[in-house]
């Protein structure tokens, strides 16, 4: 990768001179893959992974059954639900208010109910485990 | 299901229901051909952010896609695209493309959607700075006009969503906008007085003008600039101008293969056709709704991924009927509009304002008589959801008790 392009990273610090910025593993962070695992309704198991967009459109990308994403992700359809496994909470956090909103009376839903349009992945989400509420 | 591996299904029209339709189909295990076909160059896009986020930057087409490249060719599906379909010869059970091909089918799915009416007003056809917004194309055309246009002065016929919306993305970029609508309410065919005159009000704070009752009679350009002429002689000068004063079914293709239509092309609950080798589905069918007893044609999202999953069981062998609560969404600025249910023909609306909400969580919800048939929210997923859920059970919530806000909104507070 060409110096030059890594720089422009921390433009507004390009001028200062015999900083190091980061080191070329920091790059790694660039392409890193953050790898999900959803479960279906009927217990298959998949792995899929991506490194921008939201959990959403991965999965419906993929084809992962249960998860539609109607609307295209602007939380006005609750087809993209999933359960956060229990141990994976603390790496993807609590719901938004709207996005509890259009939890709460869903009959499916548990305390780790989250909207997956709602969730972007990042490498903060590398390795949870998701279960298709439909 | 009968064996499906030796037959092909084709699909007339790539967008919400026909790209459902043909993702549906595999997951419901057809084993045969799938191919889709479209006029539009485009890899299939929702169509909602064209006059949302797209118009205001905040989103891209490519960001917008319904599934990504890749994913046609790992479920075998063949895109054609740039690709109009000519004619459907029925008895031989094959379509004519443009270019005279043909191919046959055993199962064919009609999802051709509609196209934006421009009204026979002189100097409305023919002009590089009047656009329709329906396609990407359009959207492009608009955003490039607006953005290259000394004055951003913008005048948009027609207050539906899709004026409305693009008339407060526009606005965000800093637009002069004017909405003109002949009607005496903006969303006059769409929704209540209550909710046409919360959206008067919003557009107007924000500074878009907003002019009901104006007909408008013709547009005149002269070099790069147009001038809007409205019945009784006022006039509006603009950079560009935007037609959203609804859509024309695409029924030709059905209509000449002989298939009846009414609104639309008429379905069952089944989404067949009059020809049963045919489905049709999405904004282009009307059909007769069983929660309303009534034939309707929706014009929605819903309408077309609902009608899509349906055809395509159907298609595959497990006898399914449509039945699914219509909703639907607008974005405006920062607020979100959530509706569902149909409206048409309440007798009775209670207004809900959520005491200290800010910015103000406010619902409708509408009565036949004491039956609920439709909610409208208004920065409020927790109504829209609630209403959502009781109209699926068919219940009714008690209108004093709606109309009270002290009363917490939830099913065990709210029933009779
Ligand atoms: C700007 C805009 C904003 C919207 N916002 C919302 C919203 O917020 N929420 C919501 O629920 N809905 C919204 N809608 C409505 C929603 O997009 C439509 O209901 C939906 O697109 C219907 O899908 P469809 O597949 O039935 O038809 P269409 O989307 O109309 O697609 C039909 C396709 O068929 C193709 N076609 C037709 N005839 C032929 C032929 N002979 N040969 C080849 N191809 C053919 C057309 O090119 C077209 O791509 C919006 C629509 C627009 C235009
Ligand atoms: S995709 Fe519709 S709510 Fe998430």
């Amino acid at each position: 990768m060409p110096q030059s392009w890594c720089t422009n990273r921390f433009p507004d610090k390009k001028e200062q001179s015999g900083t190091v910025y980061f080191f070329v593993n920091d790059l790694k962070f660039l392409t890193e893959m953050a790898k999900i695992n959803f479960i279906t309704k009927a217990g298959v198991e998949m792995q899929l992974e991506a490194a921008s967009g939201s959990v959403m459109e991965l999965a419906v990308n993929n084809s992962v059954p249960g998860i539609d994403g109607d609307c295209g992700g602007v939380c006005s359809c609750a087809t993209c639900h999933v359960h956060v496994a229990p141990e994976d909470w603390a790496q993807t956090g609590a719901p938004g208010d709207m996005e509890k909103d259009m939890l709460e009376f869903d009959d499916n839903a548990s305390e780790f109910s989250r909207l997956s349009c709602q969730m972007s992945i990042s490498d903060e989400l590398d390795g949870i485990t998701l279960k298709v509420a439909n | 299901m009968e064996d499906t591996q030796n037959q092909s299904c084709l699909i007339v029209g790539a967008s919400h229901a026909g790209v459902n339709a043909a993702f549906a189909l595999r997951r419901a295990g057809w084993a045969g051909t799938i191919s889709i076909f479209d006029r539009d160059e485009e890899l299939p896009y929702h169509r909602p952010p064209l006059s949302k986020g797209f118009l205001s930057g905040d989103t891209t087409v490519e960001e917008s896609l319904l599934k990504a490249a890749a994913s046609y060719e790992t479920e075998q599906i063949g895109l054609h695209r740039g690709v109009s379909v000519r004619a459907i010869e029925r008895s031989a059970k094959r379509i004519e493309l443009a270019d005279g091909t043909r191919h046959a089918y055993d199962k064919l799915i009609l999802a051709t959607g509609a196209s934006p009416f421009i009204p026979p007003i002189t100097g409305l056809k023919g002009s590089d700075k009047v656009f329709p917004l329906r396609t990407a194309a359009d959207a492009r055309g608009i955003r490039a006009a607006f953005m290259n246009s000394r004055g951003k002065n913008v005048v948009i016929i027609g207050g539906g969503y899709i004026g409305l919306e693009a008339a407060a993305s526009l606005r965000k970029l800093g637009g002069e906008v004017t909405v003109l609508e002949r009607e005496n309410r903006v969303l006059a065919r769409v929704t209540s007085p209550e909710m046409s005159a919360f959206f008067t009000d919003l557009h107007t704070q924000k500074g878009v003008a907003i002019a009901t009752e104006h007909n408008v009679s013709s547009v005149e350009q002269h070099g790069d600039s147009l001038t809007v002429v409205c019945a009784g002689g006022l006039r509006f000068s603009a950079d560009l101008v935007i037609v959203g004063v609804g859509v024309r079914v695409n029924t030709e293709l059905a209509r000449s293969a002989g298939l009846k239509n009414s609104n639309g092309i008429l379905v069952d609950g089944r989404m067949l056709t009059s020809d049963p080798d045919i489905y049709a589905i999405g904004d282009c069918t009307s059909f007769h709704h069983p929660r309303y007893g009534r034939e309707i044609r929706l014009e929605s999202v819903q309408n077309a991924v609902d009608q899509a999953k349906v055809a395509a069981a159907n298609i595959c062998g497990s006898s399914t009927a449509y039945d699914a609560i219509p909703w639907f969404w607008s974005d405006q600025y920062e607020v979100k509009l959530q509706m569902c249910g149909i409206a048409a023909g309440y007798n009775r609306v209670i207004v809900r304002n959520e005491a200290d909400s800010t910015p103000c969580k406010r619902s409708l919800w509408y009565f036949t008589d004491d039956q609920l048939v439709a909610v409208d929210a208004v920065n409020h997923a927790r109504a829209y959801m609630l209403g959502m859920k009781i109209l699926k059970e068919g219940r009714s919530p008690a209108p004093e008790k709606l109309a009270d806000p002290e009363v917490e909104l939830h099913p065990r507070s709210i029933m009779p």
